[in-house]
């Protein structure tokens, strides 16, 4: 380039044409390549069903109720003045336990891990209690539980009020 | 160029760079563009509007809620918490206690959970390497570990021992304080169960806040992470969409704007706010088609996957007026090329016939219901096919004896016009139609009519009536065919009111009788229709002599004196000629025609007609015509006629009738020939279907059913499987449908028909409520062929129809699968008898003086109640005794009194006033005296 | 009026009346190609565009989102004409006088940075690319249609735009002959180029005066023949590959009676009354002799005309025979078109037997 371009580039303000061009066209191409980055994120989500109303807390009886564990995996327990929803999900290898209510126990037929009727382990190769779900209440009084929140006894977590519903 | 250009430059830069940075500029505001074109989408705006009613329905109910407190108590309790709080206070120093002793314990708690935990660990290490020196045969090493494997397990126990101790104590603790703590967590209680719903009103509200996380969540590149407006979608396994070369699973996203369809409370709303009407039946999460399995689309049709505005789901409008309050609001319009637009409203329920399929009658779906009686009372399925009806009898009578019933002369004038003999007549109209009036066709008509005339009889087998009518009493005849019940089939003239009270069209009106068939045959036909027409329906009602002359004397009464006086033109035999030489010449030229024509006599030239006009008219497809038998029906096949594409329906010059489906099936149906006005054809080609006469409302209700008839496949598993009783009742339904038993008796408050014209229920044909629970099969099965009076009072007869033994099975297992019970029910041939009971019995029957209506086998007195010797055979004792508890609760309005008028006895000395012990000794009684033998059986 | 132009644009008529102003547009070259022309002619053709249009016929047809880039091409194809036409008016009134055509000027002989002059221009004309892509896309959505069903073909089924000639073609020729043969044909022609012009003359600069044969021959190919097929196929074709003028209703019912005879019907039957002869180059002997003829014995005749002889001493004799092959070639179409318009022609040699009909 000859050296009087040169010069006269220089002596340009800042808000030249230039400078408002180059911004333009580099916010634009941004905003493209953000379009681009956002169409990347689905607008709809075909995954199962994480959460489902329950009825309400006074349709269960004391005790076990497994109504809801085809469905969703999720037993609904009533038991000292709470309820609270249950994950089916054995904590050994995952198989999914029986409810034997005779010896009022959860029982793996796996292993053979063994759950007490709040979920806690003891007996078998379970390292801890059975999860549970978090649990609320709907504006209209009707249960919901939401998989997609999990509640670890080991953790301390069975005192979060989001994991049971007082009865 | 004004400026200097700098050598080597093509052009100036600054004027370059203008140039750039304007570009850059478009192209800055183009993306903004994009960004907006994609963001705004019409469903966020519906969506906010549904928050913003959600928000005013919440503060309503918080306004309830709120007044739902009780403010007095509400102080009360406040201040009862505050004196509660001073109490706990001077508890401090006990609290402490309590709570440094939980403290302590978490701590022991916490250590024992890691012994226990490590001894756990160690305990299946151990076992581990006792177990794999056993399995490796290191009997050795595994001696040597067995004692330390059971120190451990030893140990292991002892420290879940004391968790156990930790655990109860901690139990304990926990519950002193709660004990300690008592009266402000029950003041707290208490209050929180006033301010609950309040409180979740509040939070729910809350949800419903458009502030800054609302902004920020919903907004534009953000709004990848969780936005509240999202598109709400059900997907749906069971039930595809055919693309043709694959099955694909339904996706609805129709939720996303009519975001209450499932919820309560927004019956009031417009849509698409508004809850889905009969909110139990359809879409709520506790009717039988809940959304989430069903979806919207299966019953609604329409592009359930697209989302972005009203347009894009191709909703249909009802008629012209919403039409135009749509283009109005939304700037609709019909899109094009859509395979499946949405179903007009009224439309809907022809969809029901997707998943429920082979059952005669869909509960809860009344216009789809009404369809498909419409469809067989004009016999559409004579000739057109469809799947699924195959088994429906013939809608006209059989022609095969039709000399021995009627004169030519009659059958020429009905065929040319029935309603000229019977306004009632269902018999449609093929002749003088808009596309075949004229005088050439006319005459043509005519000869084709005569020719039919010939045939028909010469094909009619020789029928004699097997009695003949010694006269009788017309007025008598008049009172019996009320009586009786001849009206839940025919309409009578005489008793218009009653008859369109009715509405009965499984028989013909009967009307002009006298003017149509002589009184021999009547008589005959009415002692016994099966002697001329094997496969009728029509029952016998075991009429005496007097009661069958008596009747035909009245039908015979009946004439239509101007009908008599229509003479049918004779044939004119070069019209008779032409027809013959056009279809003669089919492949033939007309020459040749005309040759083979030439060597045919008067007669075989009649006869050649009369058999080509029969299957050129189709007669055939819904009368039994000797030498037909075979033939395939002749109208279209209707079964997928929801789904046929418009390009095949044909429309003609009529530019009135919108070019959709239903509005060709309606216009079709009200007048068919209409599609040959404007249009050049010869008489061959002339459209063949005859009219009808329907009524507006008939021809929308099949178009209704028609729409149904669609080629979605629903997959097994989504589609409405019938469960053994189901089935049961439905193959039933269809044989008491075939012989109009609904149209006499209701069944479990289902048709009836004839009960419309009967001031007094109880006089009219028995309702059928719960049959299955209350008579015994084999005790039914055999009544169906041996019909004896039940009823003493009843005039009206139970007919003796003539019914295979499939169909009586089917009648039978009919009640048995609506009322879902087996077979067989106990009847006890030997009575056990308790102590004293069968002394009770006795009393009882005679202090509630039963054979006081019950008379027959007791006294002489006429009965006015069922013969109590035969109850044991027909009738299931545990249904006795719910009888016997409580009559009306069966048999609403029936005479039978209450005996136990809300579970108390009227005779309170009686094994100790027990209603139920009672009732146990007289339906012993009943059984003790049964008869064993059937009625009139050998 | 409306009927007028609906007579005139069915291709018996709107064909030669287009190539007739095709000539006369390269005869009266140095007319078209001013500045005075393009204005009058731009100015007049915007009332015409708008009462055009203001037809609801004519309007959807030009809205269907497909048939928009085609109305564009037209605008820049009449316009690039009109610009090649300009220059070459200016250019050869130039020569005409001894100076140097307007590319050889000293201003214009002048070289000058690729960058930035040429680089810069190429990002404005990508980011005008770009604005211009971008707002067709949101104005004009893709249209969506029904699901594909293997059953139903839609009618009309339309080729592409590029390829609307070829079907256009497809009504005149056999499907081998449209399809395989002429578009062949064409590629070769069009790859052959380069080595049968030999003219030195209007290498980098725009002449009309100088290159008359070459430019004829291919505008005639590319504007009469090409072109011209592309808007009868997109414009004036409509269900069943009917014609419907522009302003006509596309109604679905429309039946044109068309039934075409082979020249050996015509010729056996018609001419001299007898039945088709069995020997099937018998049959089609007429066909195949006025074939042969066309295609190998007009090319030694045209070889003795005062142009073919001085084409064969200016390219050699090899050049010639291909140059007048392919231009016959380019020529059998327009002469097919006619025989079928003026006689219902079918096939000038039908030899169904061996998939060879002319």
């Amino acid at each position: 380039m000859s050296e009087d371009v040169r010069l006269q580039l220089n002596r340009r303000e800042f808000f030249s044409f230039l400078s408002v061009a180059w911004i333009a066209f580099t916010a634009a191409v941004g905003g493209l390549l953000s379009l681009a980055f956002r169409f990347s994120y689905p607008n709809v989500n075909f995954e199962p069903e994480m959460e489902f109303l329950a009825g309400r807390t006074d349709e269960y009886p004391p005790g076990v109720d497994e109504r809801w564990k085809n469905q969703f995996g999720v037993w609904m327990v009533k038991m000292e003045g709470r309820l609270f929803a249950l994950s089916n999900i054995c904590t050994h290898l995952g198989c999914i336990p029986t409810w034997l209510p005779a010896e009022i126990k959860f029982k793996c037929p796996c292993h053979g891990s063994g759950y007490y009727m709040n979920g806690v382990n003891f007996e078998g190769p379970a390292p801890r209690p059975l999860e549970r779900y978090k649990i609320t209440l709907t504006a209209e009084g009707k249960i919901k539980v939401d998989k997609t929140k999990v509640f670890r006894q080991e953790k301390g977590e069975w005192d979060n009020p989001d994991s049971y519903l007082t009865v | 160029m004004s400026r200097k250009i700098e050598p080597g430059m093509a052009y100036d830069t600054s004027k370059l760079n203008k140039v750039f940075a304007f570009l850059s500029i478009l192209l800055l505001i183009t993306v903004f563009w994009v960004f907006l074109d994609d963001y705004l989408r019409p469903w966020k705006a519906v969506q906010i509007e549904a928050l913003k009613i959600k928000r005013e329905k919440i503060d309503g109910q918080l306004k309830a809620a709120e007044g739902a407190i009780d403010q007095q108590k509400m102080k009360d309790l406040e201040a009862r918490l505050e004196k509660a709080d001073e109490i706990i206070a001077t508890r401090k120093k006990d609290i402490a206690v309590v709570n440094d002793e939980i403290l302590s314990l978490n701590k022991l708690i916490k250590e024992e959970t890691i012994t226990s935990g490590q001894l756990n660990g160690d305990v299946a290490a151990t076992t581990f390497d006792f177990e794999s020196a056993s399995a490796h045969g290191d009997m050795k090493h595994a001696e040597q570990v067995l004692p330390k494997l059971h120190d451990l397990k030893i140990k292991f126990v002892a420290s879940k021992d004391r968790m156990k101790d930790y655990e109860a104590r901690m139990k304990k603790e926990q519950k002193k304080l709660e004990d300690l703590n008592k009266e402000v967590i029950e003041t707290e209680n208490e209050i929180k169960k006033m301010t609950m719903s309040r409180d979740l009103l509040q939070k729910a509200k809350k949800t419903t806040d458009m502030n800054a996380i609302f902004v920020i969540r919903n907004s534009p590149m953000v709004d990848y992470l969780d936005p509240t407006l999202k598109i709400h979608q059900v997907v749906m396994e069971n039930i595809t969409d055919d693309r043709y070369f694959q099955q694909v699973a339904k996706v609805d996203r129709c939720t996303t704007c009519h975001t209450f369809i499932d919820q309560k409370g927004y019956e009031d709303q417009a849509n698409p706010f508004k809850t889905h009407p009969k909110l139990d039946l359809m879409v709520g999460i506790d009717s039988p088609h809940p959304l989430k399995q069903y979806g919207c689309t299966t019953c609604h049709g329409g592009e359930g996957h697209r989302v972005n505005d009203f347009n894009a789901a191709e909703h249909r409008p009802q008629n012209e007026a919403q039409q135009k309050e749509w283009e109005a609001k939304y700037h609709w319009h019909p899109g094009h090329k859509v395979a499946l637009p949405m179903m007009k409203l009224q439309h809907t329920e022809s969809q029901c016939l997707k998943c429920h399929q082979g059952v005669e009658y869909i509960a809860q779906a009344p216009k789809l219901n009404e369809g498909r009686a419409n469809i067989e009372k004009f016999g559409c399925n004579g000739c057109h096919k469809i799947e699924g009806w195959e088994h429906r009898r013939k809608p006209g009578p059989s022609l095969l004896k039709v000399a021995g019933k009627i004169n030519k002369e009659f059958f020429k004038n009905w065929v040319w016009e029935p309603k000229s003999f019977n306004k009632h007549a269902k018999m449609p109209q093929f002749f003088m139609q808009s596309n075949n009036s004229k005088p050439e066709f006319v005459k043509k008509n005519i000869a084709e009519v005569n020719a039919i005339a010939e045939f028909i009889w010469s094909k009619s087998k020789d029928y004699q009536p097997f009695d003949r009518y010694r006269g009788g009493n017309a007025e008598r005849g008049k009172n019996l065919i009320k009586e009786v019940g001849c009206m839940g089939c025919h309409g009578v003239e005489g008793y218009e009111e009653e008859s369109k009270k009715v509405n009965a069209h499984a028989g013909p009106y009967l009307t002009g009788t006298g003017s149509k068939v002589d009184a021999d045959w009547l008589v005959s036909w009415l002692k016994k229709p099966s002697h001329y027409q094997e496969d009728t329906i029509m029952p016998s009602f075991r009429l005496s002599d007097t009661e069958a002359n008596d009747i035909t004397s009245y039908l015979m009464s009946l004439k239509n004196k101007s009908f008599e006086r229509l003479k049918f033109e004779p044939m004119n035999n070069e019209a008779r000629d032409e027809i013959l030489v056009d279809y003669l010449s089919a492949f033939d030229t007309e020459a040749g025609a005309k040759a083979k024509l030439a060597k045919m006599s008067d007669h075989e030239r009649t006869m050649e007609l009369g058999f080509r006009s029969v299957g050129k008219y189709g007669c055939y497809s819904c009368h039994n015509i000797d030498g037909f038998a075979d033939r395939a029906p002749i109208g279209p096949e209707l079964t997928k006629e929801g789904s046929k594409p418009i390009s095949q329906f044909f429309f003609g010059i009529d530019h009135t009738i919108p070019h959709e489906r239903d509005a060709w099936l309606k216009a079709h149906l009200v007048n068919p020939r209409r599609w040959d006005i404007g249009i050049d054809k010869l008489f061959k080609d002339l459209n063949r279907m005859p009219n009808f006469y329907m009524t507006e409302e008939e021809a929308d209700s099949i178009t209704l059913a028609l729409l149904g008839q669609v080629s979605e496949n629903i997959p097994m598993a989504g589609k409405k499987n019938l469960n053994q009783w189901e089935k049961m009742a439905a193959d039933g339904l269809k044989t008491a449908n075939k012989f109009n038993c609904i149209g006499c008796h209701k069944v479990d408050g289902f048709r009836g028909d004839i009960l419309n014209m009967y001031e007094d229920i109880n006089e009219g044909p028995p309702r059928l409520n719960d049959q299955g629970h209350r008579i015994q099969t084999d005790w039914f099965h055999y009544f169906l062929s041996n019909v004896y009076p039940i009823r003493p009072w009843l005039k009206v007869r139970m007919p003796s129809f003539n019914l295979s033994n499939e169909e009586k099975n089917s009648l039978v297992s009919y009640f048995q699968g609506i009322s879902h019970v087996q077979t067989f029910e106990d009847n006890q041939s030997e009575v056990v008898w308790e102590p004293g009971e069968r002394d009770a019995a006795k009393k009882l029957f005679n202090n509630l003086n039963c054979v006081s209506c019950h008379s027959t086998g007791f006294t002489n007195d006429p009965p006015s109640a069922p013969n109590l010797y035969q109850a044991k055979r027909r009738l299931r004792p545990a249904w006795i005794r719910k009888w016997l508890e409580n009559p009306q609760a069966i048999l609403e309005g029936t005479v039978m009194p209450s005996f136990w008028e809300g579970g108390e006895s009227s005779e309170p000395d009686i094994l100790g006033g027990d209603s139920q012990k009672q009732i146990s000794a007289l339906v012993k009684y009943i059984q003790e005296i049964g008869y064993d033998k059937l009625p009139n059986s050998k | 009026m409306r009927e007028l132009i609906n007579w005139i644009a069915d291709p018996i008529r709107s064909f030669p009346i287009f190539t007739i102003l095709f000539f006369l547009m390269l005869k009266h070259y140095r007319v078209v190609g001013t500045k005075k022309f393009a204005w009058i002619a731009f100015l007049l053709s915007i009332p015409t565009f708008f009462w055009f249009a203001a037809d609801p016929n004519f309007f959807l047809i030009i809205t269907t989102p497909d048939n928009i880039p085609i109305s564009i091409l037209i605008i820049l194809i009449t316009f690039l004409t009109w610009f090649a036409l300009y220059q070459c008016a200016v250019n050869d009134a130039r020569l005409e006088q001894g100076l140097t055509p307007m590319e050889g000027t000293p201003e214009n002989r002048e070289k000058v940075w690729t960058w930035p002059n040429l680089v810069y221009t190429e990002l404005f004309a990508i980011i005008a690319g770009t604005v211009f892509l971008i707002v067709w896309a949101i104005i004009f959505k893709a249209p969506l249609e029904e699901p594909a069903n293997p059953t139903w073909a839609p009618n009309p089924a339309k080729a592409p735009w590029y390829f609307l000639g070829l079907q256009e073609m497809l009504v005149y020729f056999d499907p081998w002959m449209a399809g395989v043969v002429l578009p062949g044909v064409i590629v070769v022609g069009l790859i052959a180029i380069p080595y049968i012009d030999t003219n030195p003359k209007g290498n980098g600069y725009y002449t009309f005066m100088e290159r008359k044969m070459a430019m004829t021959f291919f505008l005639f190919g590319w504007l009469a023949l090409w072109i011209y097929l592309i808007i009868v196929g997109t414009f004036l074709r409509g269900p069943n590959w009917t014609f419907y003028g522009p302003f006509e209703f596309w109604d679905l019912h429309k039946v044109v009676a068309a039934y075409n005879v082979n020249l050996s019907e015509f010729f056996w039957i018609k001419g001299l009354g007898r039945a088709m002869p069995k020997n099937l180059l018998l049959r089609e002997s007429v066909g195949i002799i006025l074939s042969l003829g066309y295609m190998f014995g007009l090319p030694p005749l045209i070889a003795r005309t005062k142009w073919g002889m001085s084409i064969i001493e200016k390219t050699g004799k090899v050049r010639f025979y291909i140059l007048i092959g392919l231009v016959l070639l380019m020529g059998s179409l327009p002469i097919k078109m006619f025989l079928r318009w003026l006689f219902s022609l079918k096939y000038i040699v039908a030899l169904p037997e061996w998939e060879l009909n002319l």
